[in-house]
């Protein structure tokens, strides 16, 4: 199992995704949908995630003869990935932070601005 | 009678005009959307022929819901099945590395915060680097403000604290080794 997660702006997107709503099942389509990433873009970042072991992927219990179209396959964050996935999304939260104003070391005479 | 028969023949032939017209819309709309699939089906080939069954079922599934979205205008239903198609060619080769859990190409140990892309802001002898891209290994990055100070005095021409305000792109690859 590949531990190393290439942690960049899209891959947090997606995770957000899975982090705000860890027990919804997400199709690729969806997920394109709501992060606005082209279909290039999005299934690589799946793939890795879940080769990754931070997403599960299933496929839908469905008789395509059935129901008169094909199956399709959703992704759910494991576990493993929901606490992974939160501790990257706060790190990268906090490289982003503005870090606060340093006060001037310059002051007027007598100490008082 | 002779006008009785020619609005007869007029009906008639209107009538099979359009059944020829709607047969033939049906047929191009059916052949258009024959073209996004092929490509989808091409696009699971590149990736590897351990992973493109699962693939193409998957593809073929999504690229279904895509097109039923856009019923009844073949030329949205067409771009959208390009787009998802095509985009879909390009990145199989990527999609199917990673499910074969080959690890990501790296330059350095897995102790190390790699950054593609950086704004560096330096303020005298401070200096500030604010990340746009990284990766990290699988232990959680700590880098102390001195590793960070020390890491762009590498990259900067003069390598002195300079007396004003500076920000620039860093936009190059930069190594931080981290604690281990």
């Amino acid at each position: 199992m590949v531990d190393d997660v290439r942690m960049t702006l899209a891959v947090a997107a997606v995770l957000r995704v899975f982090v705000d709503e860890p027990l919804e099942p997400r199709y690729g389509y969806d997920l394109m949908r709501v992060t606005g990433y082209p279909s290039g873009k999005l299934y690589p970042i799946l793939a890795r995630l879940e080769a990754a072991g931070w997403l599960a992927k299933t496929r839908e219990d469905v008789d395509p003869v059935e129901a008169g179209r094909p199956a399709r396959y959703h992704y759910r964050i494991s576990e493993r990935g929901l606490a992974a996935a939160r501790r990257e999304l706060a790190i990268l939260h906090q490289q982003l932070t503005p870090a606060p104003k340093r006060r001037s070391t310059l002051r007027p005479e007598g100490g008082r601005a | 009678m002779n006008a009785l028969w020619g609005v007869l023949i007029g009906v008639v032939i209107f009538a099979a005009g359009a059944a020829a017209g709607d047969m033939v819309s049906e047929e191009v709309r059916t052949r258009l959307d024959e073209v996004p699939m092929t490509l989808v089906r091409l696009a699971a080939r590149r990736a590897g022929a351990d992973v493109s069954a699962d693939l193409l079922d998957e593809w073929q599934g999504e690229l279904y819901e895509i097109l039923r979205g856009a019923e009844a205008k073949p030329i949205t239903r067409l771009w959208k099945g390009l787009r998802f198609s095509v985009g879909l060619i390009v990145a199989a080769p990527a999609v199917g590395r990673a499910l074969r859990r080959q690890p990501v190409p790296s330059s350095g140990s897995s102790t190390v915060l790699r950054a593609r892309r950086a704004l560096v802001i330096q303020q005298g002898d401070h200096v500030e680097v604010r990340f746009s891209t990284f990766a990290t290994g699988p232990r959680p990055i700590v880098a102390t403000p001195e590793d960070v100070r020390h890491s762009v005095r590498r990259f900067s021409y003069s390598g002195r604290p300079v007396s004003r305000t500076m920000a620039w792109w860093f936009d190059s690859w930069l190594t931080q080794r981290t604690t281990t």
